[in-house]
C-alpha cells in the first residue's frame, strides 16, 4: 500500500538506508483527519463509500487472478491454521516491539508513525478491536488515504504476488530489467513506476496521489514489462469485455455463494442424518403390504419380469429385508427410522414433537395422517366383539329392511378392512420354533392363532352370510356378490374359512341363485353386464369348483337339491353361472358314482336320492333345452353350454338321452354345417367341432357321424 | 349369539367415509377450471387426491369472439385409461347421475 502513502516495511526485515519511500507519506494527523473526513461525510450523506469506489475505477485486473481450481479450499483452511487475523492479533505486540526497536535504531524514521502492518491494529478508531468491523469504516480507517481509488486490485499486486496470466505467479518485479539491484522496499517500487509512468515523483502530494488511479498503474506496469505482448486496440477491447461478462457472472455466482455461505457448516453429519431420519420416518411403514400395497405388487411384479429376462430384481424399499442393496449405512438409518416410528405410534394422539434442542416441531403428520382440519366427533362404535349380542339381540325388522347401496357398500368396505388385517395377521405368522426356543415360539404362536381366530370370525360376522334367508331382499350376502368389489374379494375371503364357513357359504349362494345379479337375462346385451359375468365366473366359481371337488356325495345331492328347490332352473340355466354350477354338481356327482378318488361310493339309498333329482331337473329343463344357448353366443360363450350338456347325457337314462337329442339337434348340425362350411377359419371351425364333441362324446357319438343334409 | 353383524350398523363416521364407499365404482368428480371427470375410483386420500381408472374428462370452454363479445360455450372430452388427480382441485364428488 506503499503507492499511496504510508510506508509498508516490513519490520525487521530491510536492509540499512533503504527507506526511500519514507518521505512519501502523510503524517499520521494527516491521515486520521482524512478518515474523519470521509467518515463524517459518509455519515451525512449515508452514502458507502466502498461502492463508489469500486464502481468506476475497478478494472477487473482481479479478474486476472486465478480463482478457479479452490475446491480444496475448505479443506486447507480448516481449523485455525489459516486465522490470519486472530495470530495477527497476537502477534501484535511483538511486531511493535519489533518496530520500537528499529525505530530507535534509525531514529530519521520516527515521523511516520503509520509504518508497520502492527500499527494497522493499533490505529484503528472504529472497530477492530471490538471483533467484528463494520466494513465502511474499517476499510477507510486501513486504508487511509487511498480516498477515491479503490483497493483490491492494488492490494494483492502491492505485496508483490499476483497470479497474472502473463506475468505469471510470483513477484512481478523480479523479472523486468528495469530493476537490476533487488527491490528493496515496496516504496523504492513505486517510486521507480512513477517515473516510469512519467509521474512526478518529487514532493508527492496528496492531491497527486489521488489523481493515480489504477489506469496510470496498469499503465505503468505494462510499460515496465517488456516481455508483454503488444496488443491492437481491439483486442485489448474485445479481451475487455470479455472479461467484463467473466466479471459478471463471477460477481452473481460469489454473491450467491457469500449469501449460503454464512451458513456453511452449521449442521453437523449428524445433525444432517438427524434430520433425514425425521423426514424419511414420514414415509416408512411398518406394515408396507397395507400401507404402500401398490408398491409391493408392483416391485413383486416387475422382479418377476426381470428374473424371467435373467436380471436381478430390486427390492422394495419398504421390504424388511431390503438391505440387500442398501449400504450399511442406509440400514442403520432404517433401523434408526423404525425407533422412530414406534415411538410415534406410541403417542398417537400428538401430532408434532418437540425434540430437545430442534428449532420448532417436527409434524408427525404423514400420507396416512393428514392433518386434521375437520374435528369429527367420533360415534362410539356399538359394535362389541360378540358379548352384548346375546343379551339384546336386534328383533328382526318387520318386512324386509332396504337395503339401500350404500349400507351394502358399507359391509364390503367393512370385509375388506377385516380381509386386510387377516393378510397382514397372515405375514406375521411367527415363524416355526427353533431348537431351545419351543416354549417361547410355542406362546408366541398360541397368540396368534387366538388373534387370527378373532379376526376371522370378525370377517365371518362381516359376510352376513347367515342372516336368514327371507329376512332381506335380496340376501346381504347375495347384495355384497352384487358389486364387483363385492366379487373381488370372495377369492381372498375363502382362505380364511374353514371348510364348514365355507359350505355354509356355498349354500347360502346356491339358495339364492336367482336373484344374483349375473342371472339377469339381459346379462349379454350390455357391456357391463358382461363384464359382471366374467368376474363372477373368474373370482367366485374356481375357489367353489375346488371346494366341490373335495366334497362328498351326501353334500353334493345336498347343494343340488337346494339349488333346484329354491331357483327357477329355466331362469337360473340360462345364465353362465347358473349353468356352471349346475355342471359342477353333476359332473361331481358322476365321478362319484363311478366311485372315483378317495370317496366312498355312494350307497343306494343316496343313489336313488340323487337319480329322483336329477329326473326333476331333467324334467324342469327339457323343454328349453335350445333356450339355453345364447342368441348370438361367441364359441367361447357355447362351450358352457356344450358342457352342461354333456354332463347332464352322461347321467341321463336312454329315453332322457333321446329327449336332450332331439332338443338341441338343431344346434348340433348348425354347428357341423358352420364348420364344414367354408365361411369359417380352421381354427374356428375345430373349436365347434370340438365343442359339439363335447356332448356327443358324452352320448358315444361323433360329429363325424352326423349326416349334413346339403 | 347372532353369527353376523347388524344390517344396519354406524357405517358412515366422517365425510370420507362416503368416499370410501365408491371405492372400485363409479363417480363423478367436479373440478376447479370447469372440468368434470366420470370414471371408476381405484383410491384416494385425506387430501382426496384420486386415482381414478377409465376416465371420461368433460372441459367446458367459453370462447369469446372478440369482436362481437358473443361467448360461445363448447365442451372438451377426452378419455384417459388411467388418472390421478390432485386434491386442491377437487370441489364435487359423488355416484354418477343415473342417467349419465
Amino acid at each position: 500500500m506503499s503507492f499511496f502513502g504510508f510506508d509498508t516495511t516490513l519490520p525487521g526485515r530491510n536492509g540499512p538506508g533503504v527507506r526511500g519511500g519514507t518521505n512519501a507519506t502523510l503524517s499520521l494527523e494527516e491521515q486520521h483527519e482524512l478518515d474523519r473526513q470521509v467518515q463524517r461525510y459518509a455519515l451525512e450523506t449515508g452514502e458507502d463509500f466502498e461502492i463508489y469506489d469500486y464502481g468506476e475505477k475497478y478494472d477487473n485486473l482481479a479478474d486476472e487472478l486465478e480463482e478457479t481450481r479452490d475446491d480444496l479450499n475448505d479443506e486447507t483452511f480448516a481449523g485455525t491454521d489459516f486465522d490470519f487475523a486472530t495470530s495477527t492479533r497476537q502477534m501484535a505486540p511483538t511486531l511493535k516491539q519489533e518496530e520500537e526497536q528499529y525505530l530507535k535504531q534509525h531514529p530519521a524514521a520516527e515521523a511516520p508513525r503509520r509504518s508497520s502492518f502492527a500499527s494497522l491494529w493499533e490505529t484503528d478508531q472504529d472497530g477492530f478491536k471490538k471483533g467484528l468491523p463494520e466494513p465502511s469504516h474499517a476499510a477507510s480507517s486501513i486504508w487511509g488515504s487511498l480516498g477515491s481509488t479503490s483497493a483490491k486490485g492494488v492490494d494483492l499486486g502491492a505485496q508483490g504476488f499476483v497470479q497474472d496470466p502473463v506475468f505469471g505467479t510470483g513477484t512481478f518485479f523480479s523479472g523486468s530489467t528495469a530493476f537490476n539491484k533487488a527491490p528493496s522496499s515496496l516504496a523504492e517500487i513505486e517510486d521507480q513506476l512513477r517515473r516510469t509512468a512519467g509521474v512526478q515523483s518529487q514532493g508527492p502530494q496528496q492531491q497527486e496521489r489521488k489523481m493515480m488511479s489504477l489506469e496510470e498503474v496498469e499503465a505503468a506496469l505494462m510499460g515496465i514489462s517488456t516481455a508483454r505482448p503488444v496488443m491492437t486496440e481491439a483486442q485489448i477491447a474485445e479481451q475487455q469485455a470479455q472479461m467484463a461478462k467473466v466479471a459478471q457472472r463471477r460477481a452473481d455466482r460469489e454473491a450467491k455463494q457469500t449469501e449460503s455461505a454464512k451458513y456453511n457448516g452449521l449442521m453437523t453429519q449428524s445433525d444432517k442424518d438427524f434430520i433425514n431420519r425425521i423426514q424419511i420416518s414420514q414415509l416408512v411403514t411398518d406394515d408396507p403390504y397395507a400401507d404402500d400395497f401398490y408398491c409391493q405388487v408392483y416391485t413383486a411384479i416387475r422382479n418377476r419380469h426381470l428374473q424371467q429376462m435373467g436380471l436381478p430384481g430390486t427390492s422394495s424399499g419398504g421390504d424388511t429385508n431390503g438391505g440387500r442393496r442398501n449400504g450399511r449405512a442406509e440400514q442403520r438409518i432404517q433401523q434408526q427410522v423404525q425407533r422412530i416410528v414406534s415411538d410415534a405410534k406410541r403417542n398417537p394422539k400428538r401430532t408434532n414433537v418437540t425434540v430437545q434442542g430442534a428449532l420448532g416441531k417436527i409434524a408427525l403428520n404423514s400420507v396416512l395422517n393428514p392433518r386434521q382440519l375437520l374435528q369429527v366427533s367420533r360415534r362410539t362404535t356399538t359394535e362389541s366383539s360378540g358379548s352384548s349380542a346375546g343379551s339384546s339381540p336386534k328383533p328382526p325388522s318387520p318386512g324386509p329392511i332396504s337395503t339401500k347401496s350404500h349400507t351394502v357398500l358399507s359391509w364390503i368396505e367393512n370385509i375388506y378392512t377385516v380381509v386386510l388385517a387377516l393378510e397382514q395377521k397372515r405375514r406375521q405368522q411367527p415363524p416355526p420354533p427353533r431348537p431351545g426356543e419351543e416354549q417361547h415360539a410355542a406362546e408366541a404362536i398360541r397368540e396368534w392363532n387366538e388373534e387370527y381366530a378373532v379376526l376371522a370370525q370378525k370377517m365371518w360376522r362381516e359376510l352376513r352370510i347367515t342372516v336368514p334367508i327371507g329376512m332381506v331382499h335380496p340376501h346381504p350376502f347375495i347384495a355384497i356378490l352384487n358389486f364387483s368389489k363385492g366379487k373381488k374379494v370372495i377369492p381372498r375371503v375363502l382362505r380364511h374359512l374353514l371348510p364348514e364357513q365355507t359350505l355354509t357359504l356355498l349354500t347360502m349362494l346356491v339358495a339364492n341363485f336367482e336373484s344374483l345379479n349375473v342371472c339377469k337375462a339381459d346379462n349379454y346385451s350390455d357391456a357391463q353386464g358382461i363384464q359382471e359375468t366374467e368376474l363372477f365366473m373368474n373370482t367366485i366359481v374356481p375357489p367353489l369348483l375346488g371346494f366341490v371337488s373335495e366334497t362328498p356325495f351326501r353334500i353334493v345331492v345336498g347343494l343340488l337339491a337346494l339349488f333346484v328347490e329354491r331357483n327357477n332352473m329355466v331362469w337360473v340355466a340360462r345364465s353362465k353361472p347358473g349353468l356352471a354350477f349346475l355342471t359342477l354338481f353333476l359332473s361331481r356327482a358322476e365321478t362319484l358314482k363311478q366311485g372315483q378318488g378317495n370317496f366312498m361310493v355312494p350307497d343306494e339309498r343316496e343313489v336313488a336320492q340323487w337319480n329322483e333329482l336329477y329326473n326333476r331337473l331333467f324334467s324342469q329343463l327339457q323343454s328349453h333345452l335350445s333356450s339355453l344357448f345364447i342368441p348370438k353366443a361367441t364359441v367361447v360363450d357355447d362351450v358352457f353350454v356344450w358342457r352342461f350338456l354333456a354332463a347332464l347325457a352322461v347321467g341321463a337314462s336312454v329315453e332322457q338321452q333321446h329327449v336332450l337329442v332331439t332338443g338341441v339337434r338343431e344346434q348340433v348340425l348348425e354347428n357341423v354345417i358352420a364348420a364344414k362350411s367354408s365361411r369359417l377359419t380352421p381354427d374356428k371351425a375345430a373349436q365347434r367341432i370340438a365343442n359339439v364333441n363335447l356332448f356327443l362324446h358324452a352320448l358315444g357319438l361323433d360329429a363325424s357321424q352326423v349326416t349334413v343334409p346339403m | 349369539m347372532e353369527d353376523h353383524a347388524p344390517l344396519e350398523g354406524p357405517g358412515i363416521e366422517e365425510p370420507l367415509d362416503l368416499v370410501k364407499l365408491s371405492l372400485d365404482e363409479r363417480i363423478y368428480v367436479k373440478l376447479r377450471g370447469d372440468r368434470e371427470l366420470r370414471g371408476k375410483l381405484h383410491a384416494y386420500d385425506g387430501h382426496l387426491n384420486m386415482v381414478l381408472g377409465d376416465v371420461e374428462e368433460t372441459i367446458t370452454v367459453v370462447d369469446v369472439n372478440e369482436d362481437t363479445m358473443e361467448e360461445v360455450v363448447r365442451t372438451v372430452r377426452r378419455n384417459c385409461e388411467m388418472l390421478f388427480v390432485r386434491g386442491d382441485g377437487v370441489i364435487l364428488v359423488s355416484p354418477p347421475s343415473r342417467s349419465a
